[in-house]
């Protein structure tokens, strides 16, 4: 299994929070799949990264959510491999 | 719907009042269904240029509005400001004079505007941080408090929802929409009584019938005198550009006391006794007729209430 890769995207609000999770889990789905780990301070990000990721074609799996602090949250997604 | 004309005439907008409706049970109609998922913003900044929709929780393209609007509780963390408990199955959202009963109507405006419309409201408060903005503060907040309130927009509003920057959203209840309109309608009454439509503007036919009642024309008023009494009478135009008011207006030197229809309005010396009548209900302003016999009524009434 590859290391876990981290997108700290703090500081960002929607429909950031989103765009940049979906360009990194896309990178790693095409370089062979693998795990993401993103930390947010933005809790609405908390709800609407996971519910945007069911509306994906690539089947992205949420493995985890975890609140850090007060305001950080570490969300744990899984990317199926996509390399040819 | 009358509201949504005199307000924006009011207001001088370019976009239709935008309805919501918060349906709890019930499916959305398939012909008003979005075409493909959309952000309920994009959806209020159609409906403002005449597209109606009916939305399922699925129809949207953010999920902040899946939650905000109540259509699914929060998995991971409370969100707010929030439509709670979560029971929401459709949301019609339409332009106001095509959505019957709405919860929440919307305006699109510019910061002139609102400050019109907080000048008729006397004060709106603005809870607003640029996150989820059209469907939490534009109408989660007024849904939930019951009460108006100001949105600058949200980065996904202002990059797919195609508002320009220099408009933001004002919510509120329906109800609020109706008082605003009722207000504009008085304000356009009241404005009667102090300064008229310039007669310059009016048509020859008018004039001729004031003349004929002996009175001159001066810039905004009419003038002269009946049973020895001076008395002034000025038109004011609706929102659309016709006449639709006819206030006379009577200075009496000393107190006076007065009974309604008629309104007294002290001015050092002098009280401003005035009574505004609405045109065709009792005066035709094409012939005068009716006109005298009301200036007439007004008065002998003004002589015995003396």
């Amino acid at each position: 299994m590859k290391e876990t890769e981290v997108l700290d995207i703090r500081g960002e609000k929607c429909p950031n929070t989103f765009v940049y999770t979906k360009i990194k889990l896309e990178d790693l789905a095409y370089s062979g799949g693998g795990i993401l780990k993103v930390i947010v301070d933005y809790p609405p990000a908390v709800e609407n990264i996971p519910r945007s990721l069911k509306t994906e074609k690539v089947s992205y799996k949420l493995l985890d959510v975890k609140k850090v602090d007060e305001n950080t949250y570490e969300l744990l997604i899984e990317a199926p491999s996509l390399k040819e | 719907m009358v509201m949504d004309k005199e307000i924006r005439a009011y207001l001088g907008m370019r976009h239709n009042l935008v309805g919501v409706k918060i349906d709890s049970e019930g499916e959305a109609s398939k012909d008003k269904q979005p075409p493909q998922r959309m952000r309920f913003c994009q959806m209020v900044y159609e409906a403002a240029k005449g597209n109606s929709f009916e939305a399922e929780v699925e129809d949207y393209s953010c999920p902040n509005a899946i939650i905000t609007l109540g259509y699914e509780e929060p998995v991971y963390v409370d969100i707010q400001p929030r439509i709670n408990p979560a029971k929401t199955k459709v949301v019609k959202i339409g332009p106001l004079d095509e959505l019957k009963d709405p919860d929440i109507v919307l305006a699109i405006l510019n910061p002139k505007q609102v400050m019109e419309i907080s000048s008729l409201l006397e004060g709106v408060e603005a809870r607003f941080k640029g996150s989820m903005a059209v469907c939490g503060e534009g109408v989660a907040i007024p849904y939930t408090e019951n009460r108006p309130n100001v949105t600058f927009l949200c980065g996904g509003a202002r990059t797919f929802g195609d508002y320009k920057d220099s408009e933001l959203v004002f919510g509120a209840p329906a109800e609020t929409f109706a008082k605003m309109a009722e207000k504009i309608q008085n304000l356009s009454k009241t404005c009667a009584a102090l300064c008229g439509c310039r007669t310059s503007d009016i048509s020859p036919h008018i004039v001729k019938a004031f003349e004929k009642l002996g009175f001159e024309k001066g810039t905004d008023y009419f003038f002269g005198q009946v049973d020895g009494q001076k008395v002034r009478i000025y038109l004011n135009k609706d929102f659309g550009g016709r006449i639709k008011y006819v206030t006379i207006h009577i200075p009496i030197k000393g107190d006076v006391k007065v009974k309604e229809p008629m309104k007294a309005k002290k001015r050092g010396p002098w009280t401003d006794v005035s009574v505004t009548f609405t045109v065709g209900e009792t005066l035709d302003i094409y012939t005068g007729k009716g006109l005298k016999e009301a200036v007439l009524d007004i008065v002998q009434k003004l002589r015995e209430s003396k």
